[in-house]
């Protein structure tokens, strides 16, 4: 009925308490390599707005803040879902671990597809670097960098996306054959760490690319 | 008389014979292909390691070849200049990234951590597998891109030559190392959790095995430093397949930038080249002189500091290549401080040996030798991090000779002087002292014949990366290649007789050396799950006078 | 082996989130000068402190965790002061009052030199 713990139990761990603290520190470590993935790119495009501040002021008025806005909403609220999702794996049962995950999925795909919609603006207005851009101005190649970093911060979060919402398809899938509970919801805890994570990147990137140079 | 337990040598311990093993072991638990290729045992996850490794370093053997048999004349006669440029950066790409950097960590780290610790396994198996296969994918992708075409960049990728400039294959060689990062990381995960979370009851964090210290430190900058490379790598990627440009001059873009970007992993990746080697010879010396480590505590935190510090020192690459005099002061300075550490451990060293009882079988030859050149390597390092002088020597033969005291002078005799030291407990079997101790020395000479003329060579203002060069320095280049040719035969006999013994070697005891360790408790080679029942450790590690005088009294 | 936080908390930290992003979108439309930025930034990191702390229990968790955390964060600081550091001390024209960059930029453009296809004249 309930998964035992010791059907989980691998043979390299004591017990199960162990393992439940190595995953969570491997969690976690990967985590860190995250932070500094990210923070790698971030630190660039950091470097790069001290020096250009003022045309990367004016190359942030092309990106549309509200569909940026709207899409940190969304995903704030896929963070809320998530959360609720591992509650429910370790207090509730199946039907209410697959109705929150699955609502982290259709808020990670609205996501998505508010982005790609965006993306597809960028291509009518002329702002996909190295394929088609231009500008009106007279600093035009520094918009062009601009819109570089745009494309890659946004495009490596959203392949984050794509990958946490595949692992959450397939949890839904476990969950509502059952497998998780009280004493064993170690993968759900683990995939929201990950999603909590995405969550973070763009907390941060939504300031630094869509509200830069708006007063 | 005193009594000296461990391998005779050459003479075969009786009633052990070759041919079959009794017991179970990790080798014969099972059979094919398919045991070994889904394996999850970390034990079989180390050779497997083992052996690609082993042919990654023949490939880059053979670039290293087409160099010095090129820089016997003064004039391109055997490559042109691109096919030059293609050769050494094959040689450092393959070297560094597919080679040294995965080198001690995934074969020996693999095999003994568990082992060390009294652990059944790594903490993630299944990773840890994952983590071969995906250096396997890396690999392929590299020498893909290097056997088609090649790259003529140097394994450093500077732009804005890699992004524009070169019309080589640098976007597959690019991600050929952006995926086998994740291998690397996958394996500093999987040491870092291991270590925390698995150590045997009575293992305090003081009485690991200074090796397992290593090893940790190691793993804190595969985690730090590796996203960092893998990010700057697909930038470069990104510019030259995508016309994304971050670092193209003309969009804005500032090629220091990549630079500061390279080095910030690039840095710290040699000291994860390092680490784990001092952790290696740690291990030979206190074996080998019969003596407890001197300054126990102190090798473990210098192991620490190096990695920490190593964070800080990235900008000694780029003295000459447009920084700030203002950030060049800092990081030479910092430069001189990574310095300390380091030389802690070599005092230490030098101070186990001091009174003890000393045996120069071939691990300990291999061991002493990293510490002679490790600390010339070293040395010429500080000469390195002061800004006048390497105005003067930066991008000559110098900085050629430096690194390789310490990655082939160091980091290379400690893998071969563990791969001996442990052979026994990976293989069950022993190895020929006699060739072995004949190798070594070998290869100990053989490398300084390469290299030391080197040093003079760069003083004297010969350019690295160049392959038409003055007359005069001619005869200084073929005392190296002649050099390389012995070293190259010094490495080839071991791969001789290692693989000989793998069949027809004497069976090998629990514990050939008498060295101290959880490793040594446990057969050659262990069975799968390591241990019959977990140890329990009470005992300060290396406790070797005591160990001795137990097996003295008892005879 | 850990206490379920009770979901209201979860419900709490979101509307703090979702208050906060209104915060900064409405602070980026009031001119401070360079302090929109610092404020920006301050806004995201207090955000993010709410996401790792509640969200991802490190409030609660080893202290091992929560200091690779500051370590990695530390790690990117570091970088990101290196190459500002080295950046400021170049001198390089980047950081010389706009009109200066623009009038120098002009001048090269002028002269064809800016490296830049030939702009057509309007």
């Amino acid at each position: 009925m309930s998964a035992s713990e010791s059907s989980h139990l691998e043979h390299q761990f004591d017990d199960a308490e162990q393992q439940f603290g190595a995953a969570n520190l491997g969690m976690w470590i990967f985590l860190l390599t995250e932070i500094m993935f990210f923070g790698g790119i971030l630190a660039a495009y950091a470097i790069y707005f001290v020096t250009f501040a003022d045309v990367f002021e004016e190359a942030s008025n092309h990106l549309s803040w509200e569909m940026g806005g709207f899409n940190t909403l969304v995903l704030l609220g896929s963070s809320f879902t998530m959360a609720r999702a591992v509650a429910a794996a370790q207090s509730q049962g199946p039907g209410a671990q697959v109705r929150w995950l699955i609502g982290t999925i259709l808020l990670g795909l609205a996501f998505l597809g508010i982005k790609a919609w965006e993306y597809a603006g960028k291509f009518e207005d002329q702002l996909v670097p190295g394929r088609n851009f231009s500008v009106a101005s007279e600093f035009a190649a520094v918009e062009e960098l601009f819109f570089s970093f745009y494309f890659l911060l946004t495009g490596l979060h959203a392949i984050h996306m794509v990958i946490g919402i595949g692992l959450l398809g397939y949890l839904a899938v476990r969950a509502r054959m059952g497998d998780y509970d009280r004493s064993y919801f170690t993968p759900v805890e683990m995939a929201g760490l990950y999603w909590h994570f995405v969550d973070l990147v763009w907390i941060f990137l939504f300031p630094m690319l869509y509200l830069l140079g708006r007063h | 008389m005193d009594v000296k337990p461990g391998l005779l040598d050459g003479v075969p311990l009786p009633d052990l014979m070759p041919e079959e093993f009794e017991e179970e072991n990790y080798l014969n638990a099972e059979y094919g292909v398919r045991s070994w290729l889904l394996t999850r045992d970390h034990k079989r996850i180390g050779l497997l390691y083992l052996f690609t490794l082993t042919g990654m370093f023949v490939l880059g053997g053979l670039a290293a070849l087409g160099i010095r048999l090129e820089l016997l004349t003064p004039v391109g006669d055997l490559m042109g200049d691109d096919s030059y440029n293609k050769m050494f950066t094959a040689h450092g790409i393959i070297m560094i990234f597919f080679f040294l950097v995965p080198s001690i960590p995934a074969v020996m780290g693999n095999f003994l951590l568990p082992l060390m610790i009294g652990a059944k396994d790594l903490a993630f198996p299944r990773l840890n597998l994952a983590s071969w296969y995906i250096y396997l994918l890396g690999a392929a992708l590299a020498m893909g891109a290097i056997l088609s075409g090649g790259v003529d960049t140097g394994w450093t990728f500077y732009t804005p030559y890699s992004t524009e400039g070169s019309n080589t294959n640098v976007t597959m060689t690019a991600m050929g190392i952006f995926v086998s990062g994740f291998s690397s990381i996958l394996t500093g995960i999987n040491f870092l959790v291991t270590i925390h979370r698995m150590r045997a009851p009575g293992l305090t964090w003081f009485r690991l095995p200074l090796f397992v210290w290593s090893q940790y430190a190691t793993s804190i900058i595969f985690i730090l430093g590796t996203p960092v490379i893998a990010i700057t790598i697909l930038l470069v990627a990104a510019e030259r397949s995508l016309d994304i440009g971050i670092f193209d001059p003309a969009l804005g873009g500032d090629p220091i930038l990549f630079q500061h970007l390279f080095w910030f992993y690039s840095h710290p990746a040699v000291y994860i080249m390092i680490l784990p080697s001092m952790g290696v010879v740690s291990e030979i010396i206190c074996c080998f002189s019969r003596n407890r480590i001197f300054g126990y505590k102190f090798v473990a935190i210098s192991s620490l500091a190096i990695a920490l510090l190593g964070f800080l020192v990235w900008g000694h690459h780029m003295f000459v290549s447009g920084q700030s005099t203002n950030a060049g002061l800092i990081f030479s300075f910092l430069s001189f401080a990574v310095a300390v550490p380091s030389a802690v451990k070599v005092f230490n060293w030098t101070a186990t040996l001091y009174r003890g009882s000393i045996s120069l079988q071939a691990p300990m030859i291999y061991a002493l030798g990293f510490i002679g050149l490790f600390t010339i390597g070293g040395l010429t390092g500080l000469f390195l991090a002061a800004l006048a002088v390497d105005v003067h020597l930066t991008d000559t033969y110098f900085i050629v000779a430096h690194f390789h005291y310490i990655m082939v002078g160091g980091a290379l005799m400690a893998y071969l002087g563990a791969l001996h030291f442990w052979w026994p407990k990976i293989t069950g079997r022993l190895y020929s002292e006699a060739l072995a101790k004949v190798s070594a020395i070998l290869v100990f000479l053989g490398f300084n014949l390469t290299f030391f003329p080197q040093f003079i060579l760069g003083y004297l203002g010969m350019p690295r990366r160049y392959h038409v060069y003055p007359d005069e320095f001619q005869v200084l280049n073929v005392f190296s290649t002649a050099g390389a040719s012995i070293l190259g035969i010094g490495y080839l006999i071991p791969l001789c007789y290692l693989a000989y013994s793998m069949r027809y070697g004497p069976r090998a005891p629990k514990n050939p050396w008498g060295a101290a360790g959880l490793e040594w408790q446990t057969s050659s080679p262990p069975p799968t799950e390591n241990f019959a029942e977990t140890p329990v450790v009470d005992e300060e590690a290396y406790d070797y006078r005591r160990m001795d005088e137990k097996a003295e009294a008892s005879l | 082996m850990h206490v379920a936080p009770d979901v209201s908390l979860y419900r709490n930290i979101f509307l703090c989130l979702i208050t906060l992003t209104g915060v900064t979108v409405s602070i980026a439309f009031v001119d401070l000068g360079p302090w929109n930025v610092l404020v920006a930034l301050t806004v995201a990191s207090t955000k993010a402190l709410l996401v790792l702390l509640y969200f991802m229990g490190l409030r609660w968790a080893d202290r091992l965790i929560r200091f690779g955390v500051v370590s990695a964060v530390f790690a990117v600081l570091i970088l990101l002061g290196g190459v500002l550091n080295d950046d400021f001390h170049r001198q390089i024209k980047r950081f010389q009052p706009v009109q200066e960059i623009r009038a120098s930029l002009e001048d090269l453009r002028v002269r064809g030199l800016d490296g830049l296809p030939a702009r057509e004249v309007d």
